[in-house]
Protein backbone atom coordinates (compact mmCIF):
# COMPACT_ATOMS: atom_id res chain seq x y z
CA UNK A 1 0.00 0.00 0.00
CA UNK A 2 0.93 3.63 -0.91
CA UNK A 3 3.18 5.17 -3.08
CA UNK A 4 6.72 3.60 -1.79
CA UNK A 5 6.62 1.04 -4.16
CA UNK A 6 6.56 3.27 -6.91
CA UNK A 7 9.86 4.66 -5.62
CA UNK A 8 13.09 2.00 -5.69
CA UNK A 9 14.48 1.24 -2.08
CA UNK A 10 16.62 3.67 -0.96
CA UNK A 11 19.21 1.91 1.82
CA UNK A 12 20.41 4.05 4.41
CA UNK A 13 23.82 3.70 3.22
CA UNK A 14 23.14 5.02 -0.42
CA UNK A 15 21.34 7.98 0.76
CA UNK A 16 24.02 8.55 3.28
CA UNK A 17 26.16 8.76 -0.32
CA UNK A 18 23.10 10.59 -1.98
CA UNK A 19 23.73 13.01 0.54
CA UNK A 20 27.12 13.20 0.27
CA UNK A 21 27.28 13.87 -3.39
CA UNK A 22 24.52 16.48 -3.17
CA UNK A 23 26.74 18.65 -0.95
CA UNK A 24 29.71 18.45 -2.95
CA UNK A 25 27.34 19.91 -5.90
CA UNK A 26 27.05 16.85 -7.79
CA UNK A 27 24.75 17.72 -10.89
CA UNK A 28 23.73 14.25 -11.51
CA UNK A 29 23.34 13.40 -7.81
CA UNK A 30 20.06 15.97 -7.96
CA UNK A 31 19.02 14.49 -10.93
CA UNK A 32 18.93 11.36 -9.62
CA UNK A 33 17.27 12.75 -6.22
CA UNK A 34 14.39 14.77 -8.65
CA UNK A 35 14.06 11.29 -10.62
CA UNK A 36 13.69 9.02 -7.29
CA UNK A 37 11.32 11.69 -5.25
CA UNK A 38 9.08 13.84 -7.81
CA UNK A 39 6.32 11.14 -8.37
CA UNK A 40 6.11 10.82 -4.43
CA UNK A 41 5.98 14.64 -3.72
CA UNK A 42 3.57 15.50 -6.93
CA UNK A 43 1.06 12.82 -5.23
CA UNK A 44 1.22 14.16 -1.64
CA UNK A 45 0.67 17.66 -3.28
CA UNK A 46 -2.15 16.90 -5.64
CA UNK A 47 -4.02 14.68 -2.91
CA UNK A 48 -4.00 17.99 -0.62
CA UNK A 49 -4.25 20.68 -2.90
CA UNK A 50 -6.43 19.18 -5.55
CA UNK A 51 -4.76 21.33 -8.01
CA UNK A 52 -2.34 20.03 -10.85
CA UNK A 53 -0.75 22.99 -12.01
CA UNK A 54 -0.47 24.40 -8.49
CA UNK A 55 1.37 21.15 -7.40
CA UNK A 56 3.24 20.74 -10.09
CA UNK A 57 5.00 24.39 -9.74
CA UNK A 58 5.33 23.04 -5.29
CA UNK A 59 7.00 20.16 -6.56
CA UNK A 60 9.22 22.49 -8.68
CA UNK A 61 9.93 25.16 -5.83
CA UNK A 62 10.88 21.85 -3.41
CA UNK A 63 12.93 20.56 -5.37
CA UNK A 64 14.87 24.27 -5.59
CA UNK A 65 15.34 25.06 -1.93
CA UNK A 66 16.03 21.49 -1.30
CA UNK A 67 19.14 22.08 -3.97
CA UNK A 68 19.85 25.83 -2.26
CA UNK A 69 19.38 24.19 1.31
CA UNK A 70 21.06 21.05 1.45
CA UNK A 71 24.17 22.14 2.40
CA UNK A 72 22.20 23.01 5.76
CA UNK A 73 20.90 19.42 5.91
CA UNK A 74 21.96 17.56 8.90
CA UNK A 75 20.45 14.36 7.77
CA UNK A 76 19.28 13.05 11.58
CA UNK A 77 15.94 12.61 9.58
CA UNK A 78 15.78 11.02 6.21
CA UNK A 79 15.85 12.87 2.64
CA UNK A 80 11.91 12.15 1.63
CA UNK A 81 11.07 13.24 5.78
CA UNK A 82 12.46 16.73 5.11
CA UNK A 83 11.16 17.10 1.58
CA UNK A 84 7.73 15.62 2.56
CA UNK A 85 7.58 18.26 5.29
CA UNK A 86 8.89 20.89 2.83
CA UNK A 87 5.75 20.14 0.51
CA UNK A 88 2.71 19.73 3.22
CA UNK A 89 4.18 23.39 3.96
CA UNK A 90 3.73 24.66 0.68
CA UNK A 91 0.45 22.77 0.01
CA UNK A 92 -0.88 23.94 3.34
CA UNK A 93 0.60 27.70 2.58
CA UNK A 94 -1.55 27.82 -0.64
CA UNK A 95 -3.32 30.81 -1.15
CA UNK A 96 -5.83 30.69 -3.79
CA UNK A 97 -8.65 29.63 -3.15
CA UNK A 98 -9.38 26.26 -3.04
CA UNK A 99 -11.00 24.34 -6.35
CA UNK A 100 -11.55 21.12 -7.68
CA UNK A 101 -9.63 21.58 -11.39
CA UNK A 102 -8.16 18.05 -11.03
CA UNK A 103 -9.72 16.41 -13.83
CA UNK A 104 -11.72 14.05 -12.64
CA UNK A 105 -14.88 12.30 -13.74
CA UNK A 106 -17.95 12.94 -11.54
CA UNK A 107 -20.50 10.94 -13.18
CA UNK A 108 -21.94 8.37 -10.49
CA UNK A 109 -21.71 4.87 -11.33
CA UNK A 110 -25.23 3.26 -10.73
CA UNK A 111 -26.44 0.41 -12.27
CA UNK A 112 -29.60 -0.31 -14.08
CA UNK A 113 -31.20 -1.33 -11.29
CA UNK A 114 -30.16 2.12 -9.38
CA UNK A 115 -28.01 0.53 -7.21
CA UNK A 116 -24.49 2.07 -6.21
CA UNK A 117 -21.66 0.06 -7.02
CA UNK A 118 -20.50 -1.40 -3.91
CA UNK A 119 -18.36 -4.66 -4.59
CA UNK A 120 -15.26 -4.20 -5.21
CA UNK A 121 -13.77 -7.47 -7.90
CA UNK A 122 -10.07 -8.45 -7.24
CA UNK A 123 -8.29 -10.97 -9.40
CA UNK A 124 -9.43 -12.25 -12.86
CA UNK A 125 -10.88 -8.85 -13.72
CA UNK A 126 -13.20 -9.05 -16.64
CA UNK A 127 -13.49 -5.59 -18.87
CA UNK A 128 -16.71 -4.98 -17.34
CA UNK A 129 -15.58 -4.84 -13.95
CA UNK A 130 -12.28 -3.75 -14.71
CA UNK A 131 -14.52 -0.28 -16.08
CA UNK A 132 -16.45 -0.38 -13.02
CA UNK A 133 -13.00 -0.27 -10.61
CA UNK A 134 -11.72 2.68 -13.03
CA UNK A 135 -15.43 4.11 -12.36
CA UNK A 136 -15.10 3.43 -8.71
CA UNK A 137 -11.59 4.82 -8.30
CA UNK A 138 -12.67 8.21 -10.18
CA UNK A 139 -15.40 8.62 -7.51
CA UNK A 140 -13.30 7.27 -4.47
CA UNK A 141 -11.33 10.43 -5.64
CA UNK A 142 -14.13 12.73 -6.13
CA UNK A 143 -15.43 12.06 -1.95
CA UNK A 144 -11.82 12.76 -1.18
CA UNK A 145 -12.03 15.81 -2.84
CA UNK A 146 -15.00 17.13 -0.61
CA UNK A 147 -13.34 16.10 2.51
CA UNK A 148 -12.13 19.35 4.75
CA UNK A 149 -8.90 20.30 4.37
CA UNK A 150 -7.32 18.90 7.60
CA UNK A 151 -8.99 15.32 7.00
CA UNK A 152 -8.16 15.17 3.23
CA UNK A 153 -4.16 16.07 4.98
CA UNK A 154 -3.90 13.08 6.94
CA UNK A 155 -5.66 10.82 4.88
CA UNK A 156 -3.73 11.65 1.86
CA UNK A 157 0.17 11.06 3.94
CA UNK A 158 -0.77 8.10 5.37
CA UNK A 159 -2.82 6.63 2.08
CA UNK A 160 0.27 7.41 0.05
CA UNK A 161 2.89 7.80 1.86
CA UNK A 162 2.26 4.89 4.65
CA UNK A 163 3.82 6.76 7.96
CA UNK A 164 3.35 6.70 11.38
CA UNK A 165 0.81 8.21 12.91
CA UNK A 166 3.79 9.76 14.96
CA UNK A 167 5.62 10.75 11.48
CA UNK A 168 2.37 12.39 10.36
CA UNK A 169 2.07 14.75 13.28
CA UNK A 170 5.55 16.17 12.99
CA UNK A 171 5.17 16.95 9.12
CA UNK A 172 1.52 18.27 9.53
CA UNK A 173 2.45 20.25 13.45
CA UNK A 174 -0.21 18.49 14.98
CA UNK A 175 -0.22 15.91 17.93
CA UNK A 176 -0.88 12.07 17.35
CA UNK A 177 -3.60 11.76 18.76
CA UNK A 178 -5.30 14.71 16.34
CA UNK A 179 -3.54 12.65 13.53
CA UNK A 180 -5.74 9.34 15.03
CA UNK A 181 -8.71 11.31 15.31
CA UNK A 182 -8.39 12.93 11.93
CA UNK A 183 -7.74 9.72 10.21
CA UNK A 184 -10.62 7.87 11.55
CA UNK A 185 -12.71 10.68 10.63
CA UNK A 186 -11.83 10.86 7.21
CA UNK A 187 -12.17 7.15 7.17
CA UNK A 188 -15.47 7.46 7.79
CA UNK A 189 -16.83 10.36 6.16
CA UNK A 190 -15.45 8.95 3.14
CA UNK A 191 -17.25 5.42 4.06
CA UNK A 192 -20.63 6.93 4.78
CA UNK A 193 -20.90 9.04 1.73
CA UNK A 194 -19.73 6.37 -0.83
CA UNK A 195 -22.53 3.95 1.43
CA UNK A 196 -20.43 1.34 0.95
CA UNK A 197 -20.90 -2.25 1.96
CA UNK A 198 -18.46 -4.90 1.50
CA UNK A 199 -19.01 -8.57 1.31
CA UNK A 200 -16.46 -10.55 4.21
CA UNK A 201 -14.95 -13.24 2.52
CA UNK B 1 -33.21 -2.48 18.03
CA UNK B 2 -36.47 -0.54 17.67
CA UNK B 3 -36.64 1.61 14.76
CA UNK B 4 -36.19 5.27 14.98
CA UNK B 5 -38.99 7.57 14.05
CA UNK B 6 -38.29 9.41 10.64
CA UNK B 7 -38.34 13.18 10.49
CA UNK B 8 -39.89 13.98 8.35
CA UNK B 9 -39.25 17.96 8.11
CA UNK B 10 -36.02 17.23 6.24
CA UNK B 11 -33.45 15.07 4.94
CA UNK B 12 -30.22 15.06 6.65
CA UNK B 13 -27.02 13.11 5.89
CA UNK B 14 -25.15 13.81 9.61
CA UNK B 15 -22.25 11.13 9.98
CA UNK B 16 -21.85 9.86 13.91
CA UNK B 17 -22.13 7.12 15.65
CA UNK B 18 -24.62 4.67 15.30
CA UNK B 19 -28.44 5.41 16.17
CA UNK B 20 -28.65 8.61 18.10
CA UNK B 21 -31.37 11.26 18.63
CA UNK B 22 -30.39 14.84 17.92
CA UNK B 23 -32.10 17.85 19.37
CA UNK B 24 -30.43 20.90 17.47
CA UNK B 25 -30.49 24.19 18.96
CA UNK B 26 -29.85 27.49 17.50
CA UNK B 27 -26.70 27.32 14.94
CA UNK B 28 -26.96 27.99 11.34
CA UNK B 29 -25.43 25.39 8.68
CA UNK B 30 -25.16 26.64 4.89
CA UNK B 31 -25.85 24.48 2.55
CA UNK B 32 -23.24 22.12 1.35
CA UNK B 33 -21.17 22.30 4.69
CA UNK B 34 -20.53 24.16 7.52
CA UNK B 35 -20.46 23.74 11.70
CA UNK B 36 -23.05 24.04 14.40
CA UNK B 37 -23.82 23.43 17.40
CA UNK B 38 -25.68 20.41 18.59
CA UNK B 39 -26.62 18.80 21.36
CA UNK B 40 -26.19 14.84 22.05
CA UNK B 41 -27.70 12.86 24.19
CA UNK B 42 -24.65 11.50 25.82
CA UNK B 43 -23.11 14.52 25.66
CA UNK B 44 -23.32 17.88 26.65
CA UNK B 45 -22.64 19.84 23.96
CA UNK B 46 -20.44 19.02 20.72
CA UNK B 47 -18.95 20.39 17.36
CA UNK B 48 -18.84 18.98 14.55
CA UNK B 49 -18.20 19.77 10.63
CA UNK B 50 -20.97 18.10 8.95
CA UNK B 51 -22.57 17.88 5.37
CA UNK B 52 -25.67 19.49 5.09
CA UNK B 53 -29.09 19.71 2.98
CA UNK B 54 -31.02 22.67 3.13
CA UNK B 55 -30.41 25.07 6.14
CA UNK B 56 -31.09 24.12 9.54
CA UNK B 57 -32.38 26.47 11.93
CA UNK B 58 -33.97 26.57 15.69
CA UNK B 59 -35.14 22.79 17.23
CA UNK B 60 -35.32 20.28 15.28
CA UNK B 61 -34.60 16.44 15.39
CA UNK B 62 -32.43 14.37 13.24
CA UNK B 63 -32.41 11.15 12.69
CA UNK B 64 -28.12 9.54 12.50
CA UNK B 65 -27.63 6.49 10.15
CA UNK B 66 -24.81 5.14 9.66
CA UNK B 67 -24.29 1.69 7.30
CA UNK B 68 -21.39 0.72 8.95
CA UNK B 69 -21.85 -0.34 12.78
CA UNK B 70 -19.39 -1.99 14.76
CA UNK B 71 -20.06 -4.53 17.39
CA UNK B 72 -20.03 -2.40 20.30
CA UNK B 73 -16.53 -4.39 21.57
CA UNK B 74 -14.28 -2.06 19.17
CA UNK B 75 -14.99 1.73 18.30
CA UNK B 76 -14.64 1.85 14.36
CA UNK B 77 -11.48 4.67 15.66
CA UNK B 78 -10.03 1.54 17.32
CA UNK B 79 -10.51 -0.29 14.33
CA UNK B 80 -8.88 2.47 12.41
CA UNK B 81 -6.02 2.04 14.42
CA UNK B 82 -6.12 -1.70 14.22
CA UNK B 83 -5.62 -1.09 10.20
CA UNK B 84 -2.35 1.24 10.94
CA UNK B 85 -0.79 -0.71 13.58
CA UNK B 86 -1.36 1.65 15.73
CA UNK B 87 -2.14 -0.24 18.80
CA UNK B 88 -0.09 -2.32 21.38
CA UNK B 89 0.82 -6.12 20.18
CA UNK B 90 -1.52 -7.54 23.00
CA UNK B 91 -4.44 -4.93 21.71
CA UNK B 92 -3.83 -6.46 17.90
CA UNK B 93 -3.74 -9.56 19.06
CA UNK B 94 -6.88 -9.18 20.54
CA UNK B 95 -8.80 -7.54 18.20
CA UNK B 96 -7.26 -9.95 15.31
CA UNK B 97 -8.81 -12.48 17.03
CA UNK B 98 -12.02 -11.31 17.38
CA UNK B 99 -12.36 -10.24 13.46
CA UNK B 100 -11.85 -13.84 13.10
CA UNK B 101 -15.97 -13.87 13.90
CA UNK B 102 -17.28 -10.74 13.79
CA UNK B 103 -18.40 -9.58 10.25
CA UNK B 104 -19.29 -6.17 11.26
CA UNK B 105 -15.97 -5.46 12.02
CA UNK B 106 -14.42 -7.16 9.69
CA UNK B 107 -16.56 -4.87 7.26
CA UNK B 108 -15.45 -1.72 8.44
CA UNK B 109 -11.64 -2.82 8.24
CA UNK B 110 -12.50 -4.63 4.97
CA UNK B 111 -14.05 -0.94 3.75
CA UNK B 112 -11.76 1.46 4.61
CA UNK B 113 -8.73 -0.44 3.36
CA UNK B 114 -11.19 -0.78 -0.14
CA UNK B 115 -11.21 3.03 -0.10
CA UNK B 116 -7.80 3.51 0.37
CA UNK B 117 -6.91 1.40 -2.19
CA UNK B 118 -8.47 3.15 -4.45
CA UNK B 119 -7.86 6.51 -3.91
CA UNK B 120 -4.03 5.11 -4.55
CA UNK B 121 -4.77 3.49 -8.15
CA UNK B 122 -6.86 6.70 -8.55
CA UNK B 123 -4.14 8.81 -7.88
CA UNK B 124 -1.84 6.76 -9.51
CA UNK B 125 -3.76 7.14 -12.95
CA UNK B 126 -4.31 10.81 -12.32
CA UNK B 127 -0.77 11.51 -11.76
CA UNK B 128 0.48 8.58 -14.99
CA UNK B 129 -1.76 12.45 -16.77
CA UNK B 130 0.93 14.99 -15.55
CA UNK B 131 3.83 15.72 -17.76
CA UNK B 132 6.56 14.85 -15.41
CA UNK B 133 9.53 14.83 -17.71
CA UNK B 134 8.60 18.44 -17.96
CA UNK B 135 8.73 19.10 -14.45
CA UNK B 136 11.82 17.50 -14.27
CA UNK B 137 13.40 19.92 -17.16
CA UNK B 138 11.95 23.01 -15.28
CA UNK B 139 13.50 21.94 -12.22
CA UNK B 140 16.75 21.47 -13.96
CA UNK B 141 16.62 24.17 -15.43
CA UNK B 142 15.76 26.41 -12.39
CA UNK B 143 18.69 24.87 -10.25
CA UNK B 144 21.10 25.37 -13.84
CA UNK B 145 24.02 27.73 -12.47
CA UNK B 146 23.32 28.14 -8.60
CA UNK B 147 25.87 26.37 -6.12
CA UNK B 148 25.41 23.70 -4.21
CA UNK B 149 28.33 23.95 -1.86
CA UNK B 150 27.32 27.52 -0.23
CA UNK B 151 29.67 26.92 2.68
CA UNK B 152 32.48 27.75 0.62
CA UNK B 153 33.05 31.24 1.65
CA UNK B 154 36.08 32.10 -0.69
CA UNK B 155 34.81 33.33 -4.20
CA UNK B 156 35.18 30.59 -6.66
CA UNK B 157 37.24 30.88 -9.51
CA UNK B 158 35.16 31.05 -12.77
CA UNK B 159 35.47 29.66 -16.20
CA UNK B 160 36.39 33.73 -17.22
CA UNK B 161 39.34 34.06 -14.60
CA UNK B 162 37.96 36.29 -12.36
CA UNK B 163 40.31 37.05 -9.09
CA UNK B 164 39.02 38.28 -5.46
CA UNK B 165 41.28 41.23 -6.04
CA UNK B 166 39.05 42.02 -8.93
CA UNK B 167 35.41 41.88 -7.69
CA UNK B 168 34.31 44.93 -9.74
CA UNK B 169 34.38 42.16 -12.95
CA UNK B 170 32.42 39.68 -10.81
CA UNK B 171 29.43 42.16 -10.62
CA UNK B 172 29.47 42.26 -14.17
CA UNK B 173 29.50 38.85 -14.88
CA UNK B 174 26.30 38.45 -12.39
CA UNK B 175 24.60 41.22 -14.27
CA UNK B 176 25.39 39.76 -17.77
CA UNK B 177 23.78 36.23 -16.43
CA UNK B 178 20.30 37.86 -15.34
CA UNK B 179 19.19 34.93 -13.12
CA UNK B 180 18.46 36.72 -10.32
CA UNK B 181 16.32 39.97 -10.65
CA UNK B 182 17.18 42.20 -8.06
CA UNK B 183 14.24 44.49 -8.57
CA UNK B 184 10.95 43.87 -7.73
CA UNK B 185 9.09 46.34 -9.82
CA UNK B 186 8.44 44.18 -13.43
CA UNK B 187 9.93 47.01 -15.89
CA UNK B 188 13.47 46.57 -13.94
CA UNK B 189 13.52 42.52 -14.59
CA UNK B 190 13.74 42.58 -18.62
CA UNK B 191 16.75 41.64 -19.93
CA UNK B 192 17.10 45.06 -22.31
CA UNK B 193 17.40 46.34 -18.32
CA UNK B 194 20.11 44.07 -18.07
CA UNK B 195 21.96 44.68 -20.95
CA UNK B 196 21.96 48.79 -20.48
CA UNK B 197 23.04 48.71 -17.03
CA UNK B 198 25.65 46.46 -17.72
CA UNK B 199 27.28 48.68 -20.64
CA UNK B 200 26.43 51.88 -18.03
CA UNK B 201 28.23 50.00 -15.68
CA UNK B 202 31.19 49.08 -17.30
CA UNK B 203 31.58 52.44 -19.01
CA UNK B 204 31.76 54.27 -15.36
CA UNK B 205 33.88 51.47 -13.82
CA UNK B 206 36.52 52.04 -16.79
CA UNK B 207 35.84 55.96 -16.27
CA UNK B 208 36.35 56.31 -12.29
CA UNK B 209 40.04 53.77 -13.44
CA UNK B 210 41.16 56.27 -15.80
CA UNK B 211 40.74 59.29 -13.48
CA UNK B 212 42.18 57.47 -10.35
CA UNK B 213 44.97 56.78 -12.83
CA UNK B 214 45.45 60.47 -14.27
CA UNK B 215 45.02 59.21 -17.75
CA UNK B 216 44.55 60.76 -20.69
CA UNK B 217 42.23 58.80 -22.76
CA UNK B 218 44.14 58.36 -26.21
CA UNK B 219 44.64 55.26 -27.97
CA UNK B 220 47.64 53.64 -29.20
CA UNK B 221 47.93 51.34 -31.65
CA UNK B 222 49.49 47.83 -31.06
CA UNK B 223 48.20 44.56 -29.97
CA UNK B 224 46.35 44.62 -27.17
CA UNK B 225 45.80 41.37 -24.86
CA UNK B 226 42.52 39.98 -23.63
CA UNK B 227 42.23 40.33 -20.08
CA UNK B 228 39.48 38.57 -19.18
CA UNK B 229 35.98 37.95 -21.15
CA UNK B 230 32.53 36.56 -20.02
CA UNK B 231 29.73 35.14 -22.14
CA UNK B 232 26.46 36.22 -20.48
CA UNK B 233 23.00 34.68 -21.38
CA UNK B 234 22.13 38.08 -23.85
CA UNK B 235 25.62 38.97 -23.82
CA UNK B 236 29.50 38.94 -24.23
CA UNK B 237 31.83 41.33 -22.62
CA UNK B 238 35.62 41.14 -23.31
CA UNK B 239 38.13 42.92 -21.40
CA UNK B 240 41.30 44.22 -23.59
CA UNK B 241 44.12 45.87 -22.54
CA UNK B 242 46.66 47.83 -24.48
CA UNK B 243 50.31 46.58 -24.30
CA UNK B 244 52.09 49.54 -23.51
CA UNK B 245 49.62 52.59 -22.54
CA UNK B 246 47.95 49.55 -20.90
CA UNK B 247 44.28 51.07 -21.26
CA UNK B 248 41.69 49.09 -20.90
CA UNK B 249 38.91 48.28 -24.02
CA UNK B 250 35.64 47.21 -22.85
CA UNK B 251 34.10 45.66 -25.92
CA UNK B 252 30.24 43.90 -25.69
CA UNK B 253 28.36 42.11 -28.30
CA UNK B 254 24.49 41.08 -27.40
CA UNK B 255 24.10 37.11 -28.32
Amino acid sequence: MGFKVVTQAHGKTGEQELIHQLKQGNRQAFEDLVDQYQHRLLAIACGITLDREESLEIVQDVFISVHRNIHNFRGEAGLMTWMRKITVNMCLNWKRKWTRRFKWSHHSIETDQGHFITEVETGNETPESSYMNREFETLVMEKVSLLPEKFRSVFVLKTLENISYEEIGQTLGIKTGTVKSRLHHARKLLAESMQMKTKVQ
Amino acid sequence: MADPPVTTKHERILILEDWNFFHIKGGHAKEGGGQMNFKHKKRKKNNADINVHGAIGGDEKVILETNLKTCRKYSSETLSCFIDRELTEKEYSAIEEHLATCLECKNIINTYQSLEGHFTAGMTSALSSMDTARLKSRIMAGTDGENLNRQNTVKEPTDSGFSPSEPWKDIIRKLLHGKQPFFSNQFFNTRKFYLQLTSVAAIILVSISMIYLQKEPSFSGGPSAIITSVDGDISSVMILETQEEKHTIIWYKEV
